[in-house]
């Protein structure tokens, strides 16, 4: 655990300086990209890793705090830090509500439940016009005003700086969250559901409450996408923004805290560096989810998982 | 013995059917406080699924469970815990993965319990109560003989060590009832002597009282105050160890009968 | 009233279609324990290679059918042995991010090599309306329909009463019994993954008679065909076939009484009933777990 945190505050100040030694649109964006998939990440890796299943309609979250970002912005003219935090409560009230449902079911059911959900999220955004414009997206979403001002270098670091914030945030609170007595409980849940209910441990509320800031997150993540990118369609709900989520989780390492930091870092890296190869892409992420699966299911972190915590002794 | 009514727990009239088979046909049996009370029998006597359904992993088709007078039949098992009875498994149950002080640290879950919002923002308390829990597990190794095991993963442990580390985890949890499934399994003579010595010494100062399944006779009959046999899912007799040695229906249901 | 029988007799056809399209990936769970994420992608294939056999190369229906059926036989043989196999005692989860993994490079690789155009698989059968009553049917769905009936018996036939079937359903129960008696398991689980690949690349070349076999509807299908197996029964022959009539007439009924815009969700919102009521579906027999 300590040796995880120093290396997180060593990224964090790697993260802070950058900016001003790359003073460059592209990797800015880079940048920006790599704090949003953090942000997703962390997220997933929550339910993954510490609640042991699959949550294969994540999306879900990610395209509510989007929309939500998108209507009050553009409906009701709500300034940036109203939409974003709307996006995370709107985020963890859907969580509520879905994982109330989809956390009574294990294993392939879980998947799969989690997805119908998904898909029926992104059905109501594709066809509900009036609230939505379907399948034309909601675009022209307002940049804080202090961001509009400046320049596309200015703007760009901005929202990397805000994206930082963010994404530090969201580490911040699954290391709180692993490091309570909440995270022994999922953690513990997780190794043997036997043990965990016989020495007083509910699995469905810890699985529901990990959900729900899980959720939270993946909907501040999404509000923030939607300022950015100016745009949000159903295509949110949709699978390719899972299929990163999931090999970022995998190839990090699920269940630790770096992890959701390395395996956004390299996947989105990978990605930009294979943009000529793009048709190709998908293909290659699908040999290397297989990949991993069958020779490395630990990714690139879990050695760490496995150290045992030790007991600094009186 | 009678059970009284202030026994700790009562169980009354259970029956359990699995497909066709009754697993358990109109048990009743009770634990005082301060007792220690071994439930014995030939395999496939039921003992487990009575475990289960005092623990609320399975629900009974009829009868009840009162824990201090207050009906607590088909109770869900974190519920149970919560109450204060907690058990062990049968099959090594342990978290593998992480180490043995983990393991009995993750058990005080109840004991460090908090307000949600405190877990992202902990204060003086919190801070005050993860000390009382670390020392309290590190307590607990220490008593049950696994101190120098404590940073070792848990599933690298010897089933001797195995054993005693599942009761330690139990522990963890403060039980006032503490039921363990066959806690001498596996164990030699001499390791099978001081897990009973250590039950003996639990009965009245961690715990308040014991239950446990066990088939090794000489730790059940030197350390039970009371002994419950079964078979084929019914209760045969209860009585205390001399009282079980020498009924004979005891020993036809272990050997069968003579010819 | 004529509506009714017609929406009716709509749900039955596509009914039908779905049970088909389901049934390979019930059997693969319901023999294997492997929940086969790749499924939609199988059909696709059998579709684009339908077509491609048939717009293409020119050779009729029937041979074709035959040829995909018995590649993707062997592409679900191969798939098994080199890459299921190797997780296949590591527990659900392996498996379901490997046939995820799977389906991503199956999807992206199948849209590399026919591109987006849908496609159709040429049909011997004229698509001159049937008249059955106040019910109003195209021949050639009629046909499909036949066929994907025949295909499911003798789906049903080879489980039930060939000496393959009965080691896939051993294997299945005790995997250890089932080698002490001298079944090759390994094996076996090959034939097993290939017997779902091959009905759900039948199911893509039939009905790409019908509707498209174009690369991007892989994922629909598959969720499409969750549907039916979760209603169904995970693992269940009778259940794909009742839950995918079921999934068929609801979507009719739905789609002529109500609206066609959310008719695709009205199969996840059964979806949902049905595991918060029967999470096991309606044939599955839930065992009691001590």
């Amino acid at each position: 655990m300590r040796l995880q945190r120093h290396v997180l505050f060593m990224a964090l100040l790697i993260g802070v300086l950058a900016p001003l030694i790359l003073r460059d649109e592209y990797l800015m964006h880079i940048g920006v990209l790599i704090m949003f998939s953090i942000m997703l990440a962390t997220s997933l890796n929550l339910i993954v890793g510490y609640v042991g299943e699959f949550p294969l309609g994540h999306t879900a979250f990610l395209g509510i705090g989007a929309y939500t970002a998108a209507l009050l912005s553009l409906r009701l003219g709500a300034p940036v830090y109203v939409t974003i935090l709307a996006g995370g409560v709107m985020g963890g009230l859907f969580g509520l509500a879905i994982g109330a449902v989809t956390l009574r079911l294990r294993g392939p059911f879980f998947v799969i439940v989690t997805l119908c959900f998904a898909e029926v999220l992104r059905l109501i955004a594709n066809n509900w016009i009036s609230l939505t414009n379907g399948p034309m997206g909601m675009s022209g979403i307002a940049k804080p005003r202090w961001i509009e001002s400046q320049g596309i270098l200015g703007q760009k670091t901005s929202f990397y700086y805000i994206g930082l914030v963010m994404a530090a945030f969201a580490l911040h609170v699954a290391y709180r969250f692993v490091n309570s007595n909440m995270g022994r409980a999922a953690i513990a849940m997780r190794e043997n559901r036997l043990v965990a209910q016989s020495v007083g441990i509910w699995p469905f509320y810890f699985g529901l409450v990990t959900f729900v800031i899980a959720a939270i997150l993946c909907g501040f993540a999404g509000a923030f996408y939607a300022h950015y990118i100016s745009f949000v369609g159903p295509e949110v709900f949709g699978f390719s923004f899972m299929v990163s989520m999931i090999i970022m989780v995998l190839v990090g390492g699920k269940g630790t805290l770096i992890g959701p930091v390395i395996g956004p870092i390299i996947i989105v890296v990978l990605e930009e560096y294979l943009r000529d190869l793009k048709e190709l892409r998908l293909s290659i992420f699908g040999l290397v989810v297989m990949a991993i699966v069958v020779f490395r299911p630990e990714g690139l972190m879990g050695f760490m998982a496995r150290r045992p915590e030790l007991y600094a002794g009186k | 013995m009678r059970a009284s009514e202030t026994a700790m727990l009562r169980v009354v009239g259970i029956c359990k059917n699995f497909g066709g088979v009754a697993a358990v046909a109109d048990v009743s049996f009770s634990v005082a406080p301060r007792e220690l009370v071994a439930l014995i029998g030939p395999n496939g006597a039921g003992k487990t699924t009575c475990f289960n359904v005092v623990t609320g992993f399975t629900k009974p088709r009829t009868g009840q469970v009162f824990f201090d007078g207050c009906d607590v039949t088909g109770r869900q098992p974190h519920a149970m815990a919560r109450l204060g009875v907690v058990r062990t498994f049968q099959k090594t149950s342990i978290l593998r993965r992480l180490s043995v002080f983990e393991n009995v640290l993750a058990a005080h879950h109840l004991q460090g319990a908090t307000a949600l919002w405190r877990t992202f923002f902990p204060g003086r308390n919190e801070r005050e109560s993860e000390r009382r829990l670390r020392a309290s597990a590190a307590a607990i190794l220490e008593l049950l003989g696994l101190g120098a095991r404590m940073n070792s993963e848990a599933g690298s442990l010897s089933s001797g060590e195995l054993r005693l580390l599942e009761i330690a985890i139990a522990l963890g949890a403060k039980p006032r009832l503490l039921m363990l499934d066959e806690p001498a399994a596996g164990l030699n003579t001499q390791q099978a002597v001081q897990l009973a010595d250590t039950l003996k010494r639990l009965v009245g100062t961690s715990v308040e009282a014991l239950l446990m399944v066990e088939h090794n006779m000489s730790v059940v009959m030197s350390i039970a105050d009371r002994i419950v046999v079964m078979n084929l899912g019914r209760k045969l007799v209860e009585g205390t160890p001399e009282q079980i040695r020498a009924d004979p229906r005891v020993v036809e249901a272990y050997l069968g009968k003579a010819a | 009233m004529d509506l009714l029988l017609q929406l009716l007799a709509n749900g039955l056809v596509n009914g039908t279609f779905y049970a088909l399209s389901a049934l390979g990936l019930t059997l693969v769970f319901g023999l294997m324990r492997v929940v086969n994420f790749a499924h939609g992608e199988m059909y696709v294939i059998g579709g684009l290679v339908g077509w491609a056999l048939t717009g293409l190369a020119g050779l009729d229906l029937f041979m074709s059918l035959a040829i995909v059926v018995i590649g993707m036989a062997i592409a679900g043989w191969l798939i098994d042995r080199v890459l299921i196999s190797r997780v296949r005692d590591q527990g659900e989860e392996a498996g379901i991010l490997l046939t995820i993994g799977l389906s991503i490079f199956l999807a992206n690789s199948a849209l590399l090599i026919f591109g987006t155009t849908p496609r159709r698989v040429i049909s011997p059968f004229p698509t001159k309306p049937l008249f059955l009553g106040p019910v109003v049917l195209t021949e050639s769905r009629v046909f499909v329909v036949l066929l994907c009936a025949a295909l499911i018996v003798a789906a049903h036939l080879l489980i039930r009463k060939t000496p393959l079937g009965r080691a896939m359903r051993a294997t299945f129960q005790d995997r250890l019994a089932a080698q002490l008696a001298g079944i090759r398991t390994e094996r076996v689980y090959g034939f097993t993954f290939g017997f779902g690949t091959a009905l759900a690349g039948a199911a893509g070349t039939l009905l790409g008679s019908i509707y498209v076999a174009q690369a991007t509807i892989g994922g629909l299908i598959s969720l499409k065909s969750f549907v039916v197996v979760i209603l169904g029964g995970l693992g269940s022959f009778a259940g794909a076939i009742v839950g995918g009539l079921i999934l068929g007439i609801t979507e009719a009924l739905w789609g002529g009484f109500v609206s066609t815009g959310y008719v695709d969700a009205i199969g996840f919102g059964l979806v949902i009933l049905m595991l918060l009521v029967r999470p096991y579906g309606l044939f599955a027999k839930r065992s009691e777990r001590v």
